[in-house]
């Protein structure tokens, strides 16, 4: 019976422990997809070929979060490769 | 309702032929309504009609307008800011919403004011038999043409990519995690709501401009450029999937008795007719001889129609 529940527990942490990186993972891609969509969208405003200028124009007010997301990683672009390698868990 | 394009380099007599093809199909029975989208349009001098309202009726099924690019420029950016300041509220009330008018200078901006002309008045005409456009000369007409099709292939990567953005969010919040209020999938969100609305705009014009009841028809001078020009803009509109169903070779020189001062002239201009034979094989080439006079009027257009006779015939065939 302590086997079991032994066991259980080991699993059950197992899981716990995989279900944390997968979202560390699915969190970390998912900003990376926001940033290249915000790119992509305010780069004809910024100088970058693109969609036309109309479509930015057109997106820009929905995406007031993700754009403000993207600047702050912009701030922290020197460290984004430690960062990357952190969540990867390499060192 | 079935749509022809004049496309050409500026001077090879776009906007005669386009006036005079409209007076035939009108003389065959058929409602006409001529655009002009050139923003030196002069459709209404080449009919001789005086009057400077933007739409006119030149006879009883045969109408004509000239679209006001400046004013179309301006109404495309009216809608645009507005609904920018109504996004942006709060700028108004610092009184700083004025600089948003900034846009009118943005690039790109004319091609889709004429675009959005283009669209507004295929859709508010649709009771016409033949809506004939006049096009600005190539260049800008090709970026026009193009304009929905290029807009399209982005907003076609942008969904997709907005989606992945969906799907991620989704599994997140699946397996427990805070995603806050943003929206997960498609229906909720703004974003692609609003690319949604973009995508059909563009695949309303794309599936007008390749339909069978949309023909180009290409105007050019029996010169070398006007020639090269003809023969990048098949390329290009058949590239696209737009079909290119004849040409209307213009100011073609026929001399009883050739002047030696134009004899080079007149060999290029033999150069160029066998190059339009070749280069336009299978579609219909009429050949316009050099008017004494420029036709101008109803019946000089009338008389010009003549020439083209058999381009009218093979439009109405196919």
């Amino acid at each position: 019976m302590r086997l079991r529940d032994i066991v259980k527990k080991m699993f059950s942490g197992i899981s716990e422990t995989f279900k944390e990186r997968s979202a560390e993972l699915i969190k970390l891609e998912l900003r990376e997809l926001e940033n290249a969509f915000t790119l992509l969208v305010i780069s004809p405003l910024i100088g970058l070929p693109g969609p036309s200028t109309i479509t930015s124009l057109r997106l820009l007010p929905y995406i007031e979060r993700e754009l403000s997301q993207s600047l702050n990683v912009s701030r922290r672009l020197d460290d984004m490769l430690a960062e990357m390698l952190g969540y990867l868990d390499i060192t | 309702m079935r749509i022809i394009i004049t496309v050409g380099k500026g001077g090879v007599g776009k906007t005669t032929t386009a006036a005079s093809l409209g007076l035939a199909l009108r003389d065959r029975g058929y409602s006409v309504l001529v655009v002009s989208l050139d923003p030196a349009h002069n459709l209404g001098d080449v009919l001789n009609f005086k009057s400077r309202s933007s739409r006119m009726k030149i006879l009883d099924n045969y109408e004509i307008i000239e679209v006001d690019v400046d004013e179309a420029v301006k109404k495309y950016l009216d809608e645009v800011s507005l609904m920018i300041k109504s996004t942006f509220k709060h700028l108004s009330v610092l009184n700083i919403d004025k600089y948003i008018d900034i846009l009118s200078n943005a690039p790109g901006v004319e091609e889709h004011a004429l675009m959005s002309e283009f669209k507004r008045i295929i859709q508010e005409n649709d009771n016409k038999e033949f809506i004939i456009f006049d096009m600005p000369p190539t260049g800008l007409s090709l970026r026009i043409i193009s304009l929905p099709f290029i807009h399209r292939s982005w907003l076609v990567e942008l969904k997709k990519l907005r989606k992945a953005i969906l799907d991620r969010r989704r599994m997140l919040k699946n397996i427990g995690e805070d995603v806050g209020e943003i929206p997960v999938d498609e229906s909720s969100d703004p974003v692609m709501r609003e690319l949604d609305n973009m995508l059909k705009e563009c695949d309303f014009l794309v599936k007008k401009l390749t339909s069978r009841d949309t023909v180009c028809i290409l105007v050019l001078a029996p010169e070398t450029l006007p020639l090269l020009e003809a023969e990048r803009a098949l390329r290009k509109l058949t590239s696209l999937g737009i079909s290119v169903k004849g040409c209307v070779v213009n100011k073609v020189l026929r001399l009883r008795e050739p002047i030696p001062e134009l004899k080079s002239k007149i060999e290029e201009q033999e150069r160029c007719l066998s190059e339009i034979r070749r280069t336009f094989k299978g579609m219909t080439i009429v050949e316009v001889p050099f008017l004494e006079q420029e036709p101008r009027g109803v019946d000089a257009l009338r008389r010009y129609a003549n020439y083209i006779d058999s381009l009218v015939e093979s439009i109405l065939r196919s």
